[in-house]
């Protein structure tokens, strides 16, 4: 054990006993429970607990992933018993403070759960339906402790792993623990991890990066974020880890701008890193050092795609460039680079602490650990679950996810992002698992799994893809270009009623231009949701297009803004420079062309 | 994130204005977090502290990367959170993603497009609101989303968006009686930010 670490954990220990000795108040906030009201909730607790005078901690955390509960507040007593208390709007708080607070008994009638312990009449957390076949790894402090606490995080078992890594290990043999676990991208690509950092660790070069990418711009996902908002120092662990064991030097965390509350505390977890000697020159004392710092990108869902993120770290134009050379030889900077999803940084703490059998023996035989799946739409409880690999979907969504809340049938599941498929309710019995998944067709991706009920119409939820992809495409290739806005313009006018005939060989033929004349994946697979929607749903096609589909369309409103320049000329600031740059060069240009035309 | 100034209402001063929109750009240039500054990352701190791309901008953030400004351009005209004329006072953004969509996004949007005289996403008349959707503000557990003043707000319904509107509205006409000295009493000062949101919710 490395002397840094043995003096973090002893303080770390004594802040974590001493939370103990009084009550402790936790509140969900961050962008899910900001979006439920959490904020609302927090002040009045604030603002009750200063007019009382009583002695309690009150601390922000991040979603717990029960987010259909939110905003949530989680109360624990020193000796007692911690209970969760859901959907806990302002007008509640003063109850929960006068009863649970200062008369020491549980508010039963408003709680949602019981933690670490029983209290009569109430269920325990784990025995919540959404908690059932949960294995908590990358998410294990989900709703535990403050996001950039260092101490909180270290009592909990952090930062062991890079101790480990640092002052038992040989970088190459941290490498091949993430090979042995099994440990697969959760991007959506399902590479293994430790291959892909073999190739990094291989190259001599003095300055490599490691990226962590939560780009994350797939509608219906929200898993990267809420690991950043909920537990950024799992992630910071996993990249200085990454960093030692294939001798990079620099980590960036790449978000994007606007999810103001992941950034702040991931900048916070960072600033507290750097504080303590965990980053920087010496890692923990040892003769590895290593950066992190957070690179923010515009919108652009292209930008997650490996090579088109290295563009936008260098501050260009999100577009992706040609492979070979990879990114293992010619990355960020023109240096070494190693690209791996959020989510797959985060298992590598526990990966190396725990080892790679304890890994290798959740999930299935060729997907090892957990999947991190986000529940959304026609569902009884969104939010964030982590489950081993090998449950059926139909678990994950009715038994975690409870089903539909009205108890109408599922018709789908949209899943894989925009560039995925839909998933008929009749293979809801298809094995999480990546290779059984891709052989069948389906995609998990990065995990959003979006539920329509039988009220929902294909069509029209896959023109909502469309008008996405095209909106995203980058613009390099003209088929993806192109193509997305064709397949768009195809389906309004089959939403609008105006369907032709050889409408579905022209986008069959749409799709085989963008699969073979793209770059990226986004073109690539940009047919995906047509192509899985007409497998799985001829018939509703057909409907659609005969003008006999009883299911709702909506009239639909898209986005003025393009990649392919909806900013009028008037508007671009430019447009003066332009001007003069026409007036100056224009005569000179003429006078020199002159002799030459003689 | 601060708002930009009002224009000045006479116009004249048209160069203090420049100079001033200049400055602030060149602050927000200089005090980056990153470490490792670049054209995005100046065009996105800009973008903070102006809420848009003036042609100053544009110009500092080339100066100052020793770039070209149809290069800097290049960049700001392809990632659709720059804009490049000032914004109304207050921003109001809808999700299109599928989730919302499915959970009655585009219904709101037609009704809401309507309330505010709007046809698509851009900036009502009366300098109050720009509205702008959003493909996913990354809360779909409590979809279908919108967000005021860069504070999102789940489980939304058209009705509880127009309330949410009116008091905008009814805030902002507070606080310009309060900056023409006559504060308005404190009970009537309209519910700001977080409280009407709380309020909102128990409709």
């Amino acid at each position: 054990m490395t002397e840094v670490f043995e003096r973090l954990l002893d303080v770390a220990t004594d802040s974590w006993a001493d939370l103990k000795t009084r009550p402790w108040i936790r509140v969900s906030t961050g962008m899910m429970g900001t979006a439920a009201g959490a904020r609302d909730t927090l002040q009045a607790l604030r603002d009750h607990v200063g007019l009382s005078g009583i002695q309690v901690t009150i601390s922000e955390v991040g979603t717990t992933g029960l987010c259909y509960a939110e905003p949530l507040v989680d109360v624990s007593m020193p000796g007692g018993a911690r209970v969760l208390y859901g959907n806990l709007g302002p007008e509640r708080v003063p109850e929960i403070l006068d009863r649970h607070i200062k008369g020491g008994a549980p508010v039963v009638e408003l709680a949602l759960a019981s933690v670490d312990g029983d209290v009569p009449g109430m269920p325990r957390r784990e025995d919540l339906p959404m908690m059932q076949h949960q294995v908590r790894i990358a998410l294990r402090n989900a709703g535990e402790i403050e996001p950039a606490n260092l101490h909180h995080y270290i009592a909990r078992g952090g930062f062991a792993g890079l101790d480990k890594a640092l002052s038992e290990m040989q970088p190459d043999e941290v490498v091949q623990v993430i090979r042995d676990s099994g440990l697969r991208g959760r991007g959506g690509a399902a590479f293994s991890t430790g291959t892909k950092w073999g190739f990094l660790s291989g190259n001599p070069s003095p300055i490599k990066y490691i990226l962590c990418n939560c780009e994350e711009g797939d509608p219906g996902a929200f898993n990267d974020k809420t690991i950043l908002d909920t537990d950024p120092l799992t992630l910071i662990e996993g990249c200085i880890i990454a960093g030692y064991a294939t001798g990079s030097s620099n980590g960036i965390v790449f978000i994007r701008h606007g999810n103001d509350s992941p950034i702040d505390r991931t900048r916070a977890a960072i600033s507290a890193c750097y504080a303590n000697g965990i980053l920087g020159q010496r890692v923990m004392g040892t003769d590895f050092s290593f950066d992190i710092e957070v690179s923010l990108v515009g919108e652009s869902y292209v930008a997650g795609e490996e090579t088109a993120l290295m563009e936008a770290v260098e501050g260009k134009r999100s577009m992706p460039r040609f492979r070979p050379p990879f990114p293992a030889a010619y990355g960020v900077w023109g240096k070494p680079s190693n690209i791996n999803n959020i989510k797959t940084i985060s298992y590598v703490p526990e990966i190396v602490r725990r080892g790679a059998t304890w890994f290798n023996s959740i999930g299935t035989e060729k997907s090892a650990g957990t999947a991190i799946a986000c529940l959304s739409g026609d569902i009884r409880y969104p939010g964030l679950v982590e489950i081993p690999f090998g449950l059926t979907m139909r678990q994950v969504v009715e038994d975690l996810g409870g089903g539909d809340p009205d108890g109408k049938p599922i018709k789908f599941l949209q899943t894989g992002g925009p560039l995925g498929g839909v998933l008929p309710a009749d293979q809801l019995d298809m094995v999480l698992d990546y290779d059984v998944m891709a052989a069948s067709g389906a995609m998990f991706g990065s995990g959003g799994l979006i539920v329509c009920n039988e009220t929902r119409s294909v069509v029209d939820l896959v023109r909502n893809l469309l008008a996405f992809d095209q909106m995203e495409s980058c613009g390099k290739c003209f088929p993806c270009r192109l193509g997305t806005s064709h397949l768009l313009d195809v389906f309004d006018r089959i939403c609008a009623g105006d369907s032709r005939d050889g409408d579905m060989s022209l986008m069959a033929r749409i799709g085989a231009n963008l699969r073979a004349g793209s770059l990226c994946g986004h073109g690539q697979l940009g047919y995906n949701p047509v192509d899985s929607a007409l497998k799985h749903f001829g018939d509703e096609f057909l409907a659609q297009m005969g003008g006999y589909s009883t299911l709702p369309i909506a009239p639909f409103v898209g986005p003025l803004t393009t990649r392919r320049g909806a900013h009028t000329e008037s508007e671009t600031p430019t447009a003066a420079v332009k001007l003069d740059f026409v007036v100056n060069i224009e005569p000179v240009a003429l006078k020199s062309a002159a002799p030459e035309a003689d | 994130m601060s708002k930009p100034d009002t224009p000045a209402s006479s116009g004249i001063d048209t160069d203090g204005a420049s100079n001033s929109l200049r400055g602030r750009a060149r602050d927000a240039i200089s005090k980056q977090p990153a470490t490792t500054v670049t054209i995005l990352s100046s065009l996105l701190a800009v973008q903070d502290e102006l809420g848009y791309l003036p042609a100053e901008a544009i110009d500092e953030v080339a100066h100052r990367m020793t770039a070209s400004a149809n290069a800097v351009w290049g960049i700001a005209s392809f990632y659709p959170n720059f804009r490049f004329t000032p914004p109304n006072r207050h921003k109001v953004e809808l999700c299109w993603g599928p989730t919302c969509h499915i959970l009655g996004a585009q219904h709101m949007l037609q009704g809401l497009l309507p309330h505010l005289g709007l046809n698509n996403e851009g900036e009502t008349e009366d300098g109050l609101i720009s509205l702008k959707l959003n493909t996913c503000l990354g809360v779909c557990a409590h979809g279908p989303a919108m967000s005021f003043d860069e504070e999102l707000a789940g489980h939304m319904s058209l009705d509880k968006a127009i309330h949410l509107v009116e008091c905008i509205k009814a805030t902002d006409a507070a606080i310009t009686a309060e900056s023409e000295n006559e504060p308005a009493p404190a009970d009537q000062v309209p519910l700001a930010g977080r409280q009407r949101s709380a309020e909102a919710k128990n409709d």
